[in-house]
């Protein structure tokens, strides 16, 4: 039987993995459901590479941040990778197994994003719910395509009217979206469309200004995908694996087998931790403190 | 500055399992300052007009 993962296995496993890449390692790890990006947590990263001596004066030559994450508040996660770049000037962000929704939105600051095997991003949409994923979640998306159902619903509905001989309009479109509208409530589709286009202009910042910084095409990639990650992909929980990503036009490469093996198991070893309630403890129902830590 | 130095130096030392302890104390203080409020009734605080007059009062008193 194997034996209790332990804080010591994690050191040795994070310091051997720092040395292969010749690179510090930042781990931000938060568990599964229990664990998101919240805008506290970028106090707690600041302290932690304080700690270990680094600052906007003294910054890191360069930096690797492994991220696995469901994701959060954009606002983290747009803060979380100004803090990032602004201790150092070259990131790689390494995802072993995901980075969903703002954790992908932090990717944007990075220069390289490495995945591990079958690893994946998701699009950075827009849900709103009391407890993350519970059914009671909203996706912006899933409003576009009802809006797009009931385009439909209205155009089939008056192509059988021709057919009939009558030319009045239906008014199917506009009884769908007045009960959509009722059921998610006008305020609520307002904050919707306005976090989308805050998330848009975060991503636009950072693809600007750190990942594309140096391509002479920048406005052109960074809109394209903007657009793509807002707009084209059918639902939140889209999984963007390296494929998709590098065909969108991300600087995405595959880890190395052995590379992703490592940071694969200092991931199962987090998840061991947690469960034991040696990190990641409970701070209240459902939420969990994420595990920061910057190894040199 | 000695002391800061020796501050510092302690702090780069924390383990892994301290830093972690440390940063849980710190989410559940802010937590337990937190509790039983909406995040709707924690921005009414904050945008108070009353606890803003308040404040503004005695800012100028301290000036």
């Amino acid at each position: 039987m194997e034996s209790p993962a332990t804080i010591e296995e994690l050191d040795r496993l994070a310091i051997e993995f720092s040395g292969t890449r010749k690179k510090p390692l930042l781990i931000l790890y938060y568990h599964e459901f229990e664990g998101e990006m919240r805008e506290d947590d970028v106090e707690h990263i600041c302290q932690e590479i304080k700690r270990r001596g680094f600052h906007r004066e003294n910054k890191l030559e360069n930096l690797d941040v492994l991220l696995h994450t469901i994701g959060g508040d954009p606002h983290a996660g747009y803060r979380i990778a100004q803090l990032i770049r602004g201790v150092t000037p070259e990131v790689t962000f390494l995802i072993p197994e995901y980075a969903f929704s703002a954790g992908t939105l932090s990717c944007m600051c990075g220069n390289e994003i490495r995945l591990g095997e079958c690893a994946v991003l998701s699009p950075f949409d827009i849900s709103f719910s009391t407890r993350r994923g519970t059914s009671g979640d909203i996706e912006l998306m899933s409003i576009d395509y009802f809006k797009n159902f009931a385009t439909d619903c209205r155009e089939q509905a008056e192509r059988m009217l021709t057919r009939l001989g009558s030319h009045n309009p239906s008014k199917v479109e506009s009884d769908l979206l007045v009960e959509m509208a009722k059921q998610v409530g006008t305020l609520n589709i307002g904050r919707f469309y306005r976090a989308r286009t805050l998330t848009g202009y975060y991503a636009e910042m950072l693809l600007l200004e750190y990942m594309f910084e140096q391509m002479p095409n920048k406005d052109d990639l960074s809109n394209k995908i903007i657009h793509a990650f807002l707009f084209e992909y059918p639902t939140h929980d889209f999984h963007m694996d390296f494929h998709i990503c590098r065909k969108l036009g991300l600087p995405v490469q595959e880890m190395i087998v052995d590379e992703s093996d490592k940071s694969k198991k200092l991931i199962s070893i987090l998840k061991q931790l947690t469960a034991l309630g040696i990190i990641c403890r409970t701070i209240r129902d459902a939420y969990k403190a994420p595990f920061i830590r910057l190894y040199m | 500055m000695t002391q800061l130095t020796t501050t510092e130096k302690k702090a780069k030392e924390l383990g892994t399992l301290d830093v972690q302890n440390l940063i849980y104390k710190e989410y559940l203080e802010t937590y337990k300052l937190r509790q039983g409020k909406t995040f709707d009734e924690l921005v009414r605080m904050a945008n108070d007009p009353q606890r803003y007059s308040k404040v503004l009062v005695k800012n100028k008193e301290k000036i």
